[in-house]
C-alpha cells in the first residue's frame, strides 16, 4: 500500500506539546496558589509545594532532555513509519 | 495564609478546641494511585525494552512516544496534587463557639460555612465497615434546628471522641449564653465558585 509523505515537519508535535504544557503550568499556579491562600499554615503545606516543584521541573528537564536529541525538520512520513513499525516490531509480517 | 490563631472573623475569646481533615487513610488511597498509574506504565515499558528503544529510535514515531509520555507522566503528577488540595483544603474546625466548615469541591469551586454552637442540637457519630471500625474512622452528623439541616465531618478520625466533644461544648455555649441572656444564633454558608 502506497500513503504519500506528508510535507510536515515533526515538530508539529511540539505545538500540541507546547499547549499542553500552558494549560499545565496554569493549572499548577492555580492549584499553588489556592493552597497558600485558603490552606492553613503548616510545615506539611511547605513541603508538598517544594515537592512538587521539585519533581515538575524534574519531569519537564527530563522531557527536554529526551526530546533535544530528535531532528524537528524531519518531515513525517506515514509509508516509512508503517514499513518500520512491519518489519522491526513484527519480523514475520 | 490562614493560621488557627487568626480564624476567619475571629471572635473574642474565641479559642480552636478541635481541627479535623480526612483520615490519613485518604491520603494512603491517593499515594496506591499514584504509585499504580506511574509505575505501572513504567514497568510495562521496562519488560518490553527492546520494543520501546525501536519506537523511540524511530525519526517521526519516536518525538511521538516521548511527548505522549511526558504528558502523560506530566497529568498523573498534577492530577496527584490537585487531589492532595482537596484533601488538605477540607477542613472542620470547632471553637468553642461555634463550628466553622471548609470543603473544596474540585479547584473551582468551594464552600465556607460557620455554626453556632448554640443552634446545633444533636451530634451524631457512625463508624460503618470493616476498615473504618480497625482504623476507628468515621462521620460525625451536627444537626442544627434550622433549615440547613446538618453538617458532615467526613472520614474524620475518632468520630465518638469528636461527638463527645462537640456535644460537651454545645452545652457550654448555651450555658454561657443564658447567663448572659443571649438567643442563639444562625448558620451562616457562602459558596465561592
Amino acid at each position: 500500500m502506497n500513503i504519500p509523505t506528508l510535507n510536515m515537519p515533526v515538530s508539529v508535535f511540539l505545538i500540541l506539546y507546547g499547549l499542553f504544557m500552558l494549560i499545565f503550568i496554569i493549572y499548577s499556579l492555580f492549584n499553588v496558589y489556592h493552597l497558600v491562600k485558603y490552606g492553613y499554615y503548616s510545615f506539611t503545606l511547605y513541603s508538598v509545594i517544594t515537592v512538587f516543584t521539585g519533581g515538575t521541573i524534574i519531569l519537564i528537564a527530563l522531557s527536554i532532555f529526551l526530546l533535544a536529541k530528535y531532528n524537528w525538520n524531519q518531515p513525517i512520513g506515514i509509508q516509512k513509519a508503517i514499513d518500520s513499525y512491519n518489519e522491526d516490531l513484527f519480523p514475520g509480517l | 495564609m490562614k493560621t488557627l490563631a487568626h480564624l476567619p472573623n475571629q471572635r473574642p475569646n474565641e479559642k480552636v478546641v478541635l481541627f479535623m481533615r480526612r483520615h490519613w487513610i485518604a491520603l494512603v488511597a491517593l499515594g496506591f494511585g499514584f504509585s499504580i498509574t506511574t509505575f505501572l506504565p513504567l514497568s510495562i515499558g521496562w519488560y518490553y525494552w527492546d520494543t520501546l528503544t525501536i519506537w523511540l529510535a524511530h525519526p517521526s514515531g519516536g518525538p511521538l512516544v516521548t511527548i505522549i509520555g511526558s504528558m502523560y507522566f506530566l497529568s498523573v503528577w498534577l492530577f496527584a496534587f490537585v487531589e492532595f488540595t482537596d484533601y488538605y483544603l477540607d477542613t472542620w474546625i470547632v471553637t468553642n463557639e461555634r463550628i466553622i466548615n471548609t470543603e473544596q469541591e474540585g479547584l473551582f469551586h468551594r464552600t465556607a460555612s460557620e455554626l453556632d454552637l448554640a443552634a446545633v442540637q444533636d451530634a451524631t457519630a457512625e463508624i460503618r465497615g470493616i476498615l473504618q471500625t480497625l482504623l476507628t474512622y468515621g462521620n460525625v452528623f451536627v444537626q442544627t434546628a434550622g433549615e440547613k439541616g446538618r453538617f458532615h465531618f467526613k472520614n474524620i478520625n475518632n468520630p465518638e471522641q469528636v461527638k463527645e466533644v462537640v456535644n460537651k461544648l454545645v452545652e457550654e455555649d448555651k450555658k454561657r449564653l443564658s447567663s448572659y441572656g443571649a438567643v442563639p444564633a444562625k448558620i451562616k454558608t457562602s459558596k465561592l465558585k
